[in-house]
């Protein structure tokens, strides 16, 4: 990490030097942006957090610098590099050694957010190459598109979630007339979308106060199956239970061409309206629950105490996506802009499975490893081979010049595949008010799950005190029971309200753009 | 008409490819499990069977005599896995052979998936207060069989109007609860190895005794039963843990009774005490009869 941060500072050297030998040429050749944010941000409640009583306390004190460098050489090709050096502000040294570097009291990472080269009139006059590292946003509507899955979501930081991972690919694209451009786009490898730290907390085993075991996580099964494997622990006190962190293996697809992603896509424009047909060959890039296990054993040191260690594993199932999308400006309805986009999706049959084991004999170097019993075994169908429906419909408007309002149905969240927890509805809706010739802009933002009236709020209030430097205080507020009804049934957690959707927070945000 | 087929060909391909190429495709999580993680095989140990001569035990026509008795039923606990319970009894079946008089002996608790856990150790104490208390169960004289009935058999509870179906007691000081062993605590006293400590309890088991006919040789007494336990704790000494109950789900096949004739004269004394069945069970019991099959009367 260090080299490569070495490397990138070395390189912004270099060119600094050019600069001063080509003036010039290299000014004409370049154009250099970016951006420095300061991010600080609190923790508004104490109750979604792995243990009661966490919060009310800094959950981020980060510093990003973005250098974005676009070279062109030549007319018809570029060179792009976007890298983010992120400092995150909290110590983690956590033992005398680590005091005397630098970089556990100060972490920080380093990306590179694009890193390709474009040539225009690769081949054919109207074909474009793009080859190397970058993101691709496809679809018409605002966040929710159904048809976007060439790159997976970067979900760690919960107020930006339109970010990506980005990944290495190669993208033609083809403009045979000016009503129609060709897309097609080739990922050799699969990548995973990155998660927000709360996801943990799907997975995670909770305690009481008392620190005694009080909730494991469910497994996509039948209730009647959960409840059983409940029971299974109900012979000894929840004290007497030493669960382990459960750990969750990914089982990350081959490098074959098997693996790889492909995706096409025709996009039309008529007057008012564009229109695309997408196809997509792939992973879905969220993971989905595939088999867990758990070893009950007696603790060696305590007799009557059980050590329980659950091992899951989850993996990405493979889909071809067929889509379509369009966006639509109704001159004729006060320019009203409607958008909606559908796509059906073709999963791969998933079934989970599920064992626990018993250890029956302590094992010992003559005897060999210990001798265990299968005391429960369960399977359910997770992810149905049928096809199944992602969807978005919505419009936005600019009522006056200071007031704008989006709105939208969604069916199907960015992480919903319809394995056990199923494909849910959502309204989305946003307003935007502009003040004091648009210095101060107040965004309110909120997303209801429709089928649990669970809900996420974002309010924002920004203050662009010059021209490229904004200050801005927001929400990310999250609303519902943590806990389920059900608390045997996979699919009754809230969607916003179970604490795996992520903490409310308070964020006060400064930011330079150049 | 190439024209006309022309045209929608990609979007008949963008809709039919996925159709045929996702058919297959399936990731098995029971099936990787069995892969990872496949069940171990059960190793039955050797079982050393001692030898039993019951002797002359004479020629009794009818069903009057000494006899011993073996009840297996079969379960699951939750964590704990299987449950094995055998209930041994010496039987006294007076000269008009109408009744069988039970007296307990022993409970045998196999757990053979537990690790340790929920195994229990029965006091002296609590199975001489068992076998102080007469089990009945009626017999056809003429048929020479064990009538189909069920029996509700209660520890450490009594005066209950309906002991098949009435709730089990729940506090330690409910008239119901019955200091049966006579050693100061509420109930019956268990002796729990893990985690160690005494649970005092109540227990009633009902025992659906399907009919059991002799065998031709006047030996054997055989049938099929079903049962259900309940239990409840109405104190305990040590972890609070005793307190907490395991229910003991009875699973099917394998639960079945035996009676075995030892002595024809009911008024002798018994050439089986509770002492001599514990060491000879296995020999006495050997070569059993399978319920329904064998040579029977």
């Amino acid at each position: 990490m260090r080299n490569a941060l070495l490397a990138v500072l070395a390189l912004m050297g270099i060119l600094g030097k050019a600069q001063v030998v080509h003036a010039q040429s290299w000014a004409d050749m370049t154009e250099f942006s970016g951006y420095l944010d300061s991010d600080v941000r609190f923790l508004v409640e104490d109750d979604r957090g792995p243990t009661a009583g966490d919060g009310y306390r800094f959950d981020m004190n980060r510093n990003d610098l973005d250098l974005k460098l676009t070279i062109r050489p030549f007319d018809q090709v570029k060179a792009v590099v976007d890298s983010r050096l992120r400092f995150y502000g909290f110590n983690e040294a956590a033992s005398l050694p680590e005091l005397v570097k630098r970089d556990p009291i100060d972490p920080y990472s380093l990306y590179l957010d694009e890193a390709y080269v474009g040539i225009q009139g690769f081949l054919f006059e109207g074909i474009d190459l793009r080859f190397g590292r970058m993101v691709q946003t496809w679809g018409a509507v605002d966040q929710f598109n159904p048809t976007d899955n060439l790159s997976a979501r970067d979900l760690s930081d919960p107020f930006n979630y339109s970010a990506k991972v980005p990944n290495q690919m190669i993208e033609l694209s083809a403009y045979p007339t000016d009503w129609l451009t060709l897309t097609g786009v080739f990922v050799p490898v699969f990548k995973p979308a990155q998660l927000p730290p709360s996801a943990l907390m799907g997975f995670a085993v909770e305690y009481d106060a008392n620190g005694c075991f009080a909730k494991a996580p469910v497994p996509p099964l039948s209730t009647a199956d959960v409840a059983s494997l409940q029971e299974l622990f109900s012979a000894v006190s929840p004290c007497n239970l030493n669960f382990v962190d459960p750990e969750v293996r990914t089982l990350t697809p081959e490098s074959t061409i098997e693996n790889s992603q492909a995706g096409f896509k025709a996009a039309f424009q008529a007057g008012d309206l564009d229109f695309s047909l997408s196809y997509y060959y792939g992973r879905f890039a969220f993971p989905v629950a595939y088999t867990a296990v758990a070893h009950v054993d007696p603790n060696v040191q305590t007799p009557g105490v059980f050590d329980v260690k659950y091992v899951a594993e989850v993996l990405y199932p493979r889909m071809h996506v067929a889509g379509a999308d369009f966006s639509y400006s109704a001159p004729w309805l006060f320019d009203i802009g409607f958008v909606g986009e559908i796509a059906v999706y073709f999963p791969e049959e998933v079934i989970f499975g599920m064992r626990a084991f018993q250890q029956t004999e302590p094992g010992s170097a003559e005897q060999g490893p210990p001798k265990r019993a299968l005391v429960a075994e369960k399977s359910a169908l997770n992810v149905p081979s049928d096809p199944f429906i992602k969807a978005t419909a919505g419009f936005d408007y600019t009522i006056l010049p200071w007031w704008y309002v989006n709105a939208m149905y969604v069916r199907g969240f960015f992480d919903e595949f319809n394995d056990a927890y199923g494909i849910r509805n959502y309204a989305v809706g946003a307003t935007e008010l502009k003040f004091f010739e648009d210095e101060v802009v107040l965004r309110l933002a909120a997303v209801l799950a429709v089928d649990d009236l669970s809900a996420t709020l974002n309010p924002q209030l920004t203050w662009i005190v010059y021209p490229s430097a904004e200050i801005a205080l927001a929400g990310l507020i999250f609303l519902g029971d943590t806990e389920p009804d059900d608390p045997f049934d996979y699919a009754a957690k809230e969607k916003f309200g179970q604490k795996a959707a992520g903490r409310s927070t308070v964020a006060l945000r400064a930011r330079v753009t150049w | 008409m190439r024209t006309t087929m022309q045209a929608p060909r990609p979007l008949a391909l963008i809709i039919i490819l996925p159709l045929l190429s996702s058919c297959d495709w399936r990731s098995d999580g029971a099936a990787r499990l069995e892969e990872l993680y496949p069940v171990p095989e059960v190793i039955i140990e050797d079982i050393v069977i001692p030898e039993v001569d019951l002797g002359d035990i004479g020629t009794a026509e009818g069903l009057g005599g000494w006899w011993v008795m073996r009840i297996e039923e079969h379960g699951t606990m939750p964590l704990v896995g299987k449950i094995n319970l055998t209930d041994l009894f010496v039987v006294r079946v007076p000269a008009d052979g109408g009744k069988a008089e039970l007296a307990f002996c022993e409970q045998i608790v196999d757990l053979p998936e537990s690790g340790g856990l929920g195994a229990t150790q029965m006091p002296d104490a609590l199975k001489t207060a068992l076998g102080e208390v007469k089990l009945e169960l009626s017999l056809d004289a003429e048929a020479l069989s064990l009538k189909a009935q069920k029996l509700a058999w209660t520890w450490g509870i009594q005066g209950m109007k309906d002991p098949f179906g009435d709730p089990l007691p729940t506090k330690p000081d409910d008239p119901l609860v019955w200091d049966q062993d006579g050693d100061g605590n509420p109930g019956v006293t268990m002796h729990v190895l893990a985690p160690e400590g005494d649970r005092y309890m109540v227990r009633r088991e009902v025992l659906d005794f399907a009919a059991g006919t002799l065998t031709e040789d006047g030996q054997w007494l055989a049938g099929k039963l079903e049962f259900d336990i309940d239990e409840g704790a109405v104190g305990y000494k040590g972890s609070e843990t005793l307190m907490k109950v395991v229910p003991i789900t009875a699973v099917e096949g394998g639960n079945v009774y035996h009676l075995r004739r030892v002595g024809s004269d009911p008024d002798a004394e018994s050439p089986y005490d509770c002492s001599k069945l514990v060491t000879e069970h296995l020999g006495v019991f050997q070569g059993a009869p399978e319920p329904g099959r064998g040579p029977m009367r």
